[in-house]
């Protein structure tokens, strides 16, 4: 196997701590822990998890956005870890994002073209012959006609929206796209055609993607290899048929056994009980003990590290537990 | 364009904007309403206040002279005045308050506090301290009235660009990597600049009410320019048997200022209409 594309190993990051001059110290909140995982070339790896696990936080330490506490990254062999945010997103332009509203992420006043022209020329195209090909060129990728570059984002329909942003992103030639939602707010039909776009993108554009969702269908569909977030860590992570069919962890169990199925089947569903806790009040040890249904005294002493349960396929939670969780998984292929 | 016409179904900003259109033409060219501009400074002792008639529609001041002339004449100053205040504020208080939206930290809060001190001093009490250093004459009332209405902008342009750093599409740009001030001048002024314009449309109305005051307290204008509050001030004297001397520049304060405020308000609901107490 070839080296892997990023390399990310034990990202933290917190917030909060201190107060500024004129605000008082905010509590700390542990929003990424200890965090590690490889991207291969070509690959779409899936990253799931509850609102507030860190899924975005994460994203934007890919992307140099925020500055990470602690850990390394690794870009294509080259540390691109450890800097202030603004050299580091210079340093990562092979790293891209499509936002979870691309219309939102769109400036109102202006339209596509000048928003896709200035998207080029932040990244110093500055001749504007060069970026007009690559306009024309991307909006054919993503299967709009060239008149789009005159709209306003207002005009554009959700389905339109996401191809201007996958666009925008694409006229960049980024190596690896984070794509943060794809499908939210689109209709089902849409939802198919937008989805099937980006594996043809990535397919023609030789990208990787590292998919973030709750939508458990579409990571399950789009995705060779998933992670699992809980409370800013990775309880999970495997290839996506393992996970789906196997899954290990007590929450993934519950994560896959909650998600709604077109086939009527309420009996063997257990679901995950109570809110996940207050970020600045994470339980000791294992964040997820105080909802596991497995949960027993040890949990609360350590914190349990990653560790393969088989070939590319590890969890974090103890041996003496595991045992316990090798019934059979709830099967999402009806879904 | 629709957002034209739509202003010119709200009635009351019409005849706003019909009171400004003729102030402003009045202004650029008082010979179409006054045949003899140089009367309007030169007096005639025999024909001192003489009341509104054929010959002076307005009547004659103490000096003997057409009161219509000067209150035409006065249109110019003050026309002049409300649009050099407001575009110096805005020249001071935008930046200001762009950068104390965009950024956090000491310099924002900096920025913010000074402009809390300035507008917690009563505006024209400030002006009026500042005119009376700088010393009498139309240009020291400027600039004192400048340095004390930036801070409306300031407030303004904080609030909104704070509305509008938190949208994604700002966060998309940073994502980008574009630059701070790209960002600023590009993305964040423009979506600003609507409350601004309104704020500026009403400040200027705001600013003739605040100049003919600074004028009649004898801070702004001297004598003998034709301006509206110095008129007041001297009129005042001959009230109220000489009633038409303080009136007549009195009513065109009221109707510039009207015009100003009734253009102000119709914009406002045009761009919106929750935002309202603004002055």
């Amino acid at each position: 196997m070839t080296a892997p594309l990023l390399q990310v190993r034990n990202l933290a990051k917190t917030f909060g701590g201190t107060g500024g001059f004129f605000s008082r110290a905010q509590p700390l909140v542990s929003a990424i822990d200890n965090v590690s995982f490889d991207l291969h070339d070509g690959e779409v790896l899936g990253i799931v998890g509850e609102s507030g696990c860190g899924k975005s936080t994460l994203a934007k330490l890919l992307l140099g956005l925020l500055r990470e506490n602690d850990g390394s990254i690794t870009l294509d062999g080259r540390q691109v870890s450890g800097l202030p945010p603004r050299e580091a997103r210079r340093l990562r332009s092979d790293v891209q994002y499509v936002h979870q509203d691309p219309g939102a992420a769109l400036d109102p006043w202006w339209r596509v073209g000048n928003t896709l022209h200035e998207t080029m020329r932040i990244h110093g195209i500055s001749d504007a012959k060069e970026r007009e090909t690559r306009i024309s060129e991307v909006l054919e990728a993503v299967g709009l006609s060239g008149d789009f570059v005159n709209r306003y984002p207002h005009e554009l329909s959700g389905g339109q929206q996401r191809r201007i942003g996958l666009a925008r992103t694409l006229a960049l030639r980024p190596r690896i796209i984070l794509l943060d939602e794809p499908t939210s707010g689109l209709d089902l039909s849409v939802q198919a055609t937008v989805l099937r776009l980006m594996n043809d993108l990535r397919e023609r554009y030789k990208l990787t993607y590292i998919l973030i969702s709750h939508d458990l269908s579409v990571v399950h569909r789009m995705c060779d290899r998933i992670a699992v977030m809980y409370l800013g860590r990775i309880v999970e992570l495997g290839e996506t048929e393992a996970v789906f069919g196997s899954p290990a962890h007590p929450y993934t169990k519950a994560l896959i056994g909650s998600a709604p199925k077109l086939v009527r089947d309420d009996t063997s569903v257990e679901l995950i009980q109570g809110d996940p806790p207050d970020a600045t009040n994470i339980p000791s040890g294992c964040a997820f003990r105080s909802r596991c249904p497995l949960a027993i005294d040890s949990c609360a002493a350590t914190k349990p590290e990653l560790e393969e349960i088989s070939a590319s396929h590890r969890i974090a939670c103890p041996p003496e537990l595991r045992r316990l969780t090798n019934g059979p998984a709830a099967s999402v292929s009806s879904l | 364009m629709l957002i034209f016409r739509k202003l010119l179904q709200d009635v009351p900003a019409v005849i706003g904007l019909l009171i400004l259109i003729f102030a402003t033409l009045i202004a650029i060219f008082p010979e179409l309403l006054v045949d003899n501009l140089v009367a309007a400074n030169r007096g005639n002792i025999l024909l001192r206040l003489q009341p509104p008639g054929v010959d002076h529609w307005f009547g004659t001041d103490d000096l003997g002279r057409d009161l219509f002339a000067r209150v035409v004449l006065g249109t110019r100053s003050a026309i002049i005045m409300a649009v050099v205040v407001v575009l110096a504020a805005m020249v001071i208080g935008v930046p200001l308050g762009l950068v104390a939206g965009y950024f956090d930290g000491v310099v924002s809060g900096f920025i913010m506090r000074v402009t809390d001190v300035v507008l917690a001093v009563p505006q024209l009490i400030l002006a009026i301290a500042i005119a009376q250093i700088l010393g009498k004459g139309q240009e020291s009332a400027m600039i004192a009235l400048a340095a004390t209405y930036w801070p409306f902008f300031t407030r303004t342009v904080y609030s909104e660009a704070r509305r509008v750093r938190s949208q994604l599409f700002i966060e998309a740009l940073e994502g980008l990597g574009a630059s701070r001030f790209r960002i600023m001048a590009f993305h964040i002024l423009p979506n600003v600049a609507a409350p601004v314009l309104i704020r500026a449309t009403v400040g200027m109305g705001f600013t003739i009410l605040t100049a003919a005051v600074l004028g009649f307290l004898g801070v702004g204008a001297t004598p003998p320019s034709p301006d509206w509050g110095l008129a007041i001030s001297e009129g005042r004297k001959y009230l109220p048997e000489f009633w038409w001397y303080a009136t007549f520049p009195g009513l065109a304060i009221l109707l510039l200022v009207l015009g100003f405020n009734l253009l102000g308000d119709g914009l406002r609901d045009l761009v919106d209409p929750k935002l309202r107490r603004s002055r």
